[in-house]
């Protein structure tokens, strides 16, 4: 009989050590609870138990939070928030939602919080349990989801306005420059030396037209991101030679030289050539174009410096003033906007090529000294990563 | 006498291209959408066709499938006349069973004398 005694006693510790074990446990993991705020309430809101994270998050210490209604954490007038929570929460399972805190020191953030009504075991008085957690960095992020895909949306929509207004530009000029080069070209009939001069004067204009056109939609696929390099093996000499031939004849006619100097040592690079070509074919056009009256020479130099490829265009023309200098890669300044009639252009071939630059990885900058000449240079890298 | 059939919906470039065709020596037709077009190249034989891209009733590559798939029309000539041509699109026409591209607006010059290469 007492060796029974005996036994029933020693379970009953074994039972209750295991309970209290248990108890600890769970009080533990709710203690030191890392992302999660707990509060124990009181119908009315008044704050009886809370975690280390609530104390932390909230700047508070257990005693500070045990005078506090838990309305106060929220932000709200005098705890109207928690009495509209508590109505939701006595009537449905309980009450989730997303609202704004405030710490101590008055900072403001974001929280997604849970409450539930509990009874105690004890004497069935209601008690309040309130999860708590900091949504800031949640929030932040699903904001730049959201911006993301607004800008998703916009480009998509630039992209269709470019290709529009692409389409229906041209249409219209295609008629102008199409039929007056008809006209010229006599299938219509013979033409008086007058009739001949207004359809040549519709035909330049036309073709100015169709240039500017060009380069703003041009421009505006740069600027939209829409441009994709085609990076291959180029050689420099070559793309440089072929561009040259283009200028020929419009240096011819303003009396200007061409000089190359090609570093041998700068053979090939990677880069788009179309673009490499436009590039090149607008610093050579703006030389040859602000020479001066009399004739000049141009030069074009080539070598390689360390990784990168520098290419200058040299002229001897009529420079550009200091305080000019800055204007010189923005769009549609033409500087001495007075002269622009004379110098035709659309103002936009060094905001592009600076952008097409860009692209590449590369510099441009310009020197010059006002009289006497201007130099344009740019940089670009010599290998690129993703090209053949 | 190479005929030619130019698919265009916009009658002034239409317009400009047979001119431009019939001065050159070729014998032009228009059509101007994509029903037309089969209608017609099935009514007669064509040596060479001018399609723009952008039809109102359908995509100007798929009109090119249909033509190309008829024995007749198998290894006739189709060039792509488009508003948007860039680097790179030139491939893309290839692929899809045209020629050639000629970007708009028409070059007169340009156009004269790439359109004597498919004279007969």
């Amino acid at each position: 009989m007492e060796y029974r005694g005996l036994a029933l006693v020693i379970s009953d510790i074994t039972e209750m050590r295991r309970v209290r074990e248990k108890i600890e446990l769970l009080a533990n993991l709710v203690e030191n609870a890392q992302y999660d705020m707990m509060f124990i309430v009181r119908p009315d809101g008044q704050i009886v138990e809370c975690n280390a994270l609530a104390r932390t998050i909230f700047g508070c210490t257990q005693s500070e939070m045990l005078s506090l209604n838990i309305g106060v954490l929220l932000k709200t007038e005098a705890g109207e928030e928690w009495k509209k929570i508590m109505d939701i929460a006595e009537y449905s399972s309980g009450f989730h939602g997303e609202l704004t805190a405030v710490s101590r020191e008055g900072k403001e953030f974001p929280v997604e919080i849970t409450v539930s009504r509990s009874f105690s075991k004890v004497d069935r008085t209601p008690t309040i349990i309130c999860f708590m957690r900091d949504i800031t960095e949640h929030k932040q992020a699903e904001e730049m989801r959201l911006e993301k895909e607004r800008l998703i949306l916009v480009s998509k929509a630039k992209s269709e306005f470019l290709a529009n207004m692409s389409h229906e530009l041209r249409t219209p000029l295609n008629a102008i420059i199409g039929f007056s080069e008809l006209l010229k070209q006599k299938i219509a009939g013979e033409l008086e030396e007058k009739q001949e001069h207004y359809v040549d004067n519709i035909i330049t204009s036309g073709k100015h037209l169709l240039d500017l056109i060009n380069s703003i939609l041009d421009l505006s696929k740069v600027e939209a991101g829409k441009i994709e390099l085609i990076i291959e093996k180029m050689s420099v000499p070559e793309t440089i030679n072929e561009t040259l031939y283009l200028i020929k004849e419009k240096a011819a006619k303003h009396n200007v030289t061409i000089k190359k100097e090609y570093s041998p040592q700068l053979d090939s690079i990677q880069a788009d050539q179309q673009r490499f070509k436009q590039i090149l074919i607008n610093l050579l056009d703006n030389a040859v174009k602000f020479s001066k009256p009399e004739g000049g020479t141009v030069t074009i130099t080539a070598k390689k410096e360390g990784d990168t490829a520098k290419l200058s265009v040299s002229d001897t023309g009529i420079g550009i003033r200091e305080e000019d200098m800055k204007k010189l890669f923005q769009e549609f300044q033409q500087l001495d906007s007075g002269k622009s009639r004379k110098y035709g252009g659309t103002g936009l071939g060094l905001a592009i090529s600076k952008q097409l630059v860009e692209l590449h990885g590369g510099k441009i900058r310009a020197e010059s000294k006002f009289g006497e000449g201007s130099t344009f240079t740019f940089t670009l890298p010599i290998a690129q990563k993703g090209g053949k | 006498m190479t005929k030619v059939l130019v698919v265009e919906d916009s009658s002034l470039n239409m317009e400009l291209a047979l001119d431009i065709l019939n001065a050159q020596g070729f014998t032009a037709c228009g059509a101007e959408n994509a029903k037309e077009a089969i209608r017609m190249v099935e009514k007669e034989i064509y040596d060479l066709i001018l399609m723009d891209i952008e039809l109102p009733d359908m995509d100007g590559v798929a009109v090119t499938k249909i033509i190309k798939s008829k024995p007749e029309y198998k290894d006739t000539p189709v060039i792509a006349l488009t508003a948007y041509a860039m680097k790179g699109d030139r491939e893309r026409f290839l692929g899809e069973g045209f020629d050639d591209y000629i970007s708009k607006p028409i070059d007169v010059d340009d156009f004269m004398r790439r359109m004597e290469k498919y004279r007969k």
